[in-house]
């Protein structure tokens, strides 16, 4: 099967078992088609509701299995506490997270990618650098969804405090756009789960996504652009445009960068 | 030749009369004396064995009918107006009094449910694609789509312009949407809150009508969410909702929080499942609730048996208070305003219990059902599958088996064959690692000898 780990070659794997080292997964070995059809039904594993979660798999240092079984064997005794606070929505190769992760090591943060095998390789990336660095990555995760469609059950009214939609794909003909990552109806669920003060932020190469994007955000009550000078002090917004793949890939080609971020505001009386 | 069923029942807020749907077409009944006073079509002519037919109080306007199966009714609290939505998108208003359409419309996408807002004023109607308009009851009546642009995923064409700015933004917004099939909505009695549910087990609490407000999620459901309606109590905060997963859950719905799950296969005795990793198909297919009583009817999905629940709001429990068997297969359930409980049912041959109509004590009253069963909805070739559950459950396969079907189909064909060429639709593309099965010699030669 094509998303098994690639068989290592009698050197290679010699010389990991010496050095303790893994090896990143080579990303050539996982690639899938761009797109992805979001209203289909994609077997998807995902919980009822967000307290029936079990994060132990994604988190095995934050989390103690929900199974009583699995969590006599584990180290933890009791939960860190901690609750996911990033999701990077369609994490693609997962660069921003990887990169996100020691900018802020204390905060827990998950990727969701829809694509198998782009999940399986990031999957496999993390779980090597949390060998080959340890005390690192262990706040970092990456699960296989659908987030227009079930992100209610993952998170909590207002958990999260950022959301990334980066390069997100354009669905560019007109009878697709409601595909579309951003729409007015998916923003209300996006500032339920996001915490008022909670930021998105957005970044394409394709103007024409851009402006959708920005249009919608703007029309929308509960969400108001942050100027960009406010920008330049966020740590995070020079990874939302150097550190993913498809950031690296624009930069290649010399392409244009559109970012947009906005704050999650609040209409209620 | 099988009679049509009456598809839904509503019970008139203010007058002593329920509204029948059956295919394209709604009839009136006098709940007092069962007689048919009023309908969209002439009345068959049948053996009426003795039952003398009654005059119309309005005049079918046979010309202005449409095709179109209806598919939702609603009814405003002053009972002025009925609002219906069928299956060809378009949604009617009537008056209640002459019967007489007052005006069409065509929504964007068919209409899972419909409610009108406490004033009457608008109409507020979740659709196939989760959406939820919240509409002004006073339409042109002229058949024009709420919005101009065509949406449709099943035509492939191309040549659509892009790119002009004017695209789906245009026309009437919805106040919310699911990223699914929205399958009900319930305005709460002070219309502060919508609460809608989807094909993938949520119900979601929005503010009404700033939708983009979500309260809250009430998640539990395991199966695709059929019906939420709010409970009667003084405090209205308890939902009740039916299911898929042969449930019936009671919620404090302000706060997201399942305060009772109900197995319905128990409670009607039915007998367990074969296999326990077998999930259980019955499905909570409508409920109707009787606030003088706090009773809950729970049609079941081609079930005989309708479940009467007792809700008691001050310990915030149903329980089971009666099982009624009715003939053939129960459809559709209300109560009219005096608590008589009215059930339709698809009975294969005959008329007898097409509608079944039970008094407060629930003893079957023959003499209210006899007109409509004599004289009501029409007769048919053959029944449709009226139940509307088929599009709601989900048949996904892990994409690992299907993977490994298809490569064992592969293998199968090739073992037959051994001269077949690998499958056109399975090309690898060229950034693939996978390296290209090398083709046949045979077919190889074919390809050759046929330029």
């Amino acid at each position: 099967m094509e998303n098994t780990p690639v068989q290592k070659r009698p050197a290679e794997a010699a010389a990991e078992e010496s050095t303790g080292v893994v090896r990143l997964p080579q990303k050539k070995f996982f690639r899938q088609r761009a797109h992805s059809n979001i209203f289909s039904d994609h077997h998807l594993d995902y919980p009822v509701s967000p307290d029936r979660m079990d994060w132990s798999k994604n988190y095995p240092k934050h989390f103690v299995p929900k199974d009583p079984e699995a969590a006599a064997a584990s180290s933890l005794t009791q939960d860190s506490g901690k609750k996911i606070e990033f999701a990077d929505i369609g994490c693609g190769y997962g660069g921003l997270l990887v990169a996100l992760a020691t900018v802020y090591p204390e905060t827990l943060m998950l990727g969701m990618e829809i694509r198998v095998k782009v999940e399986e390789y990031v999957n496999q990336k993390i779980l090597a650098l949390r060998n080959n660095h340890p005390g690192s990555y262990d706040n970092v995760s990456i699960l296989r969804m659908n987030a227009m469609k079930f992100l209610p059950n993952f998170f909590e009214k207002h958990q999260l405090s950022k959301l990334f939609f980066l390069f997100p794909d354009p669905h560019f003909k007109k009878r697709k756009h409601k595909a579309r990552i951003i729409t007015s109806t998916l923003l209300a669920e996006y500032a339920y789960v996001l915490r008022p003060g909670g930021i998105i932020y957005t970044i394409s190469d394709v103007k024409d996504l851009h402006l959708w994007m920005v249009k919608h955000l703007d029309a929308h009550p509960l969400f108001v652009r942050i100027p960009d000078e406010e920008l330049v002090d966020d740590p995070a917004v020079e990874h939302v445009r150097n550190a993913t793949e498809e950031g690296q890939k624009v930069e290649r080609n010399k392409g244009d960068k559109y970012l947009a971020c906005y704050r999650r505001v609040t209409d209620e009386e | 030749m099988p009679v049509l069923p009456f598809s839904h029942i509503l019970h008139h807020p203010t007058k002593d009369q329920v509204i029948l749907a059956y295919g394209e077409h709604i009839q009136v009944v006098d709940t007092k004396t069962g007689v048919i006073v009023s309908s969209t079509a002439d009345l068959e002519e049948r053996e009426a064995g003795g039952l003398q037919v009654q005059p119309l109080t309005n005049t079918p306007d046979v010309e202005k009918q449409n095709k179109a199966r209806v598919q939702q009714i609603a009814i405003s609290n002053d009972g002025a107006f009925l609002a219906t939505a069928a299956d060809d998108k378009v949604m009617k208003i009537w008056n209640t009094e002459s019967w007489k359409c007052l005006g069409t419309r065509t929504l964007v996408r068919r209409s899972n449910a419909l409610q009108f807002t406490n004033d009457g004023s608008h109409v507020v109607t979740a659709d196939k694609f989760g959406d939820i308009y919240n509409m002004e009851r006073d339409i042109p009546d002229v058949v024009e789509p709420v919005k101009a642009e065509k949406t449709t995923e099943k035509t492939d064409g191309e040549g659509e312009g892009e790119g002009e700015g004017e695209d789906e933004d245009e026309g009437e917004q919805p106040i919310l949407g699911h990223v699914s099939m929205a399958t009900d909505l319930e305005l709460t009695k002070d219309n502060k809150y919508i609460i809608t549910a989807d094909r993938d087990e949520h119900i979601r609490v929005s503010q009404f009508p700033k939708g983009h407000n979500i309260e809250t999620y009430c998640l539990g459901h395991t199966g695709f969410v059929t019906e939420v309606r709010v409970l009667p109590g003084a405090s209205n905060q308890y939902l009740i909702s039916g299911a898929g997963d042969a449930t019936v859950r009671v919620w404090e719905f302000l706060k997201g929080k399942e305060v009772q799950t109900f197995n319905v296969r128990e409670a009607l005795g039915l007998s367990p499942l074969d296999s326990e990793s077998e999930e259980d198909e019955l499905t909570v297919y409508s409920l109707a609730i009787s606030e003088s009583k706090n009773h809950i009817a729970v049609v079941i999905e081609k079930e005989s048996k309708v479940l009467i629940l007792q809700w008691d709001p001050a310990t915030a429990k149903v329980e089971v208070f009666k099982i009624l068997e009715v003939q053939g297969h129960a459809l559709a359930a209300d109560y009219d305003r005096s608590g008589k409980l009215w059930v339709s049912s698809v009975i294969e041959e005959g008329t007898t219990g097409l509608l079944s109509v039970y008094d407060e004590e629930y003893n079957l009253q023959e003499d209210l059902a006899k007109y409509a069963n004599t004289f009501g909805s029409k007769t048919v070739d053959s029944l449709p599958d009226l139940y509307s559950t088929e599009e709601l459950r989900k048949r996904t396969t892990d994409w690992r088996d299907l993977k490994k079907a298809r490569e064992e189909k592969e293998a199968a064909r090739r073992a037959n064959d051994p001269d077949a060429a690998p499958t056109k639709k399975r090309r690898t593309n060229k950034n693939s690692r996978k390296i290209p099965e090398p083709a046949p010699a045979a077919s190889t030669a074919d390809a050759t000898m046929q330029e």
